[in-house]
């Protein structure tokens, strides 16, 4: 089996000597901000197709896939912060303030849910990514009731969960299937049935 | 094609998947059972109540405060949005396949107004000293 040499434990191992570590910070914005850009194109392509359910939030959320990778690849610290810069820049953007309230909140709480499913090292970026899809909603769902008031708004938990299920899977084999290109999935993630797939 | 897709699902990933759709159909069946058929539609604005309505009646009611305007338009017992001030307009679809909402577990909400529309007064709820019969016997009732 190959072993990729450079995983995201050790891309930024205290080994290394001062200008290798600032070399690879440098290379660490500079891709994170790539990633930003690549977010708002995405949340603008979504924009584009309309998709009206009744329900506000039911969509790809093909940004959330660049998180995942992220999450991944540069590792929990430049995740976050890609996802909150791409919170803040789509809601000025194109959603308006208020309905950036909506994806902070459930940006936090996927986020959260995500790095804990990684963490746990039993998931792989499918479950990792379903997960978060669906308590990117409920994260939602518990703002939107705040704001109104009302508890009736989570009989839409049904709805959205599912919604979240399927954008969730199909993003999170995307992003397996990308990681598995780039030599960077972790190597804890054995999948069922394996010692027979020689890659 | 789809040859690349094997060798990453994990058995946790199942376990996840399996809860959540365990946790839908329980959502579900909370959410979707069949309603006491109200009589009254009670709208909400922020929060605060902003008046009661009788579906007894054909009527159109405007809805306005700071957040924006909203049409409320109440037809043959159903109400629904007609019109909105909203960016998004996902209030207007709401129900409307239905001819709107009539049961107690049904509501109109338009966020960016700050809009709640609900149906109460069923038969076993009080009816806010309305005295009104409500409508037909309720079919399903009890799941």
């Amino acid at each position: 089996m190959k072993k990729a040499e450079n995983t995201g434990a050790n891309r930024f191992r205290p080994g290394l000597n001062r200008a290798e570590r600032s070399r690879k910070q440098a290379s660490g914005v500079a891709l994170s901000s790539v990633l930003v850009a690549l977010t708002l194109i995405f949340s603008y392509v979504e924009m584009l197709i309309p998709f009206n359910f009744g329900v506000p939030g039911i969509k790809l959320g093909l940004s959330n896939l660049v998180v995942l990778v992220a999450l991944y690849v540069l590792g929990p610290g430049y995740a976050f912060v890609i996802n909150m810069v791409r919170i803040m820049l789509s809601g000025l953007l194109f959603s308006g303030l208020s309905a950036m309230l909506y994806s902070l909140s459930g940006g936090l709480l996927s986020f959260l849910v995500m790095l804990v499913l990684m963490k746990s090292r039993l998931f792989s970026p499918v479950g990792v990514s379903l997960g978060g899809g669906v308590f990117h909603n409920v994260g939602q769902l518990l703002v939107a009731a705040l704001v109104t008031e009302t508890v009736k708004i989570f009989l839409y938990l049904p709805v959205l969960t599912v919604a979240g299920t399927v954008t969730g899977t199909l993003l999170g084999f995307a992003a397996a299937l990308i990681l598995r290109r780039m030599g960077r999935l972790p190597e804890w993630n054995v999948p069922m049935g394996t010692g027979t797939d020689t890659d | 094609m789809f040859k690349e897709w094997k060798g990453i699902i994990r058995k946790a990933d199942l376990v996840l998947l399996f809860l959540i759709l365990v946790f839908c159909a329980a959502t579900s069946v909370w959410a979707y059972r069949a309603g006491d058929t109200g009589s009254v539609v009670r709208v909400e604005v922020d929060g605060a109540e902003y008046g009661t309505y009788l579906l007894e009646e054909d009527q159109v009611i405007e809805i306005r405060s700071d957040y924006g305007t909203n049409q409320l338009t109440i037809q043959d017992g159903k109400a629904f949005m007609s019109e909105a001030s909203c960016p998004d307009q996902y209030c207007l679809e709401q129900h409307r396949s239905e001819g709107g909402i009539s049961r107690s577990n049904q509501t109109l909400i338009c966020l960016p107004n700050r809009v709640v529309v609900s149906v109460s007064g069923g038969s076993s709820e009080d009816t806010d000293g309305i005295d009104v019969i409500a409508g037909s016997p309720e079919q399903g009732k009890d799941l």
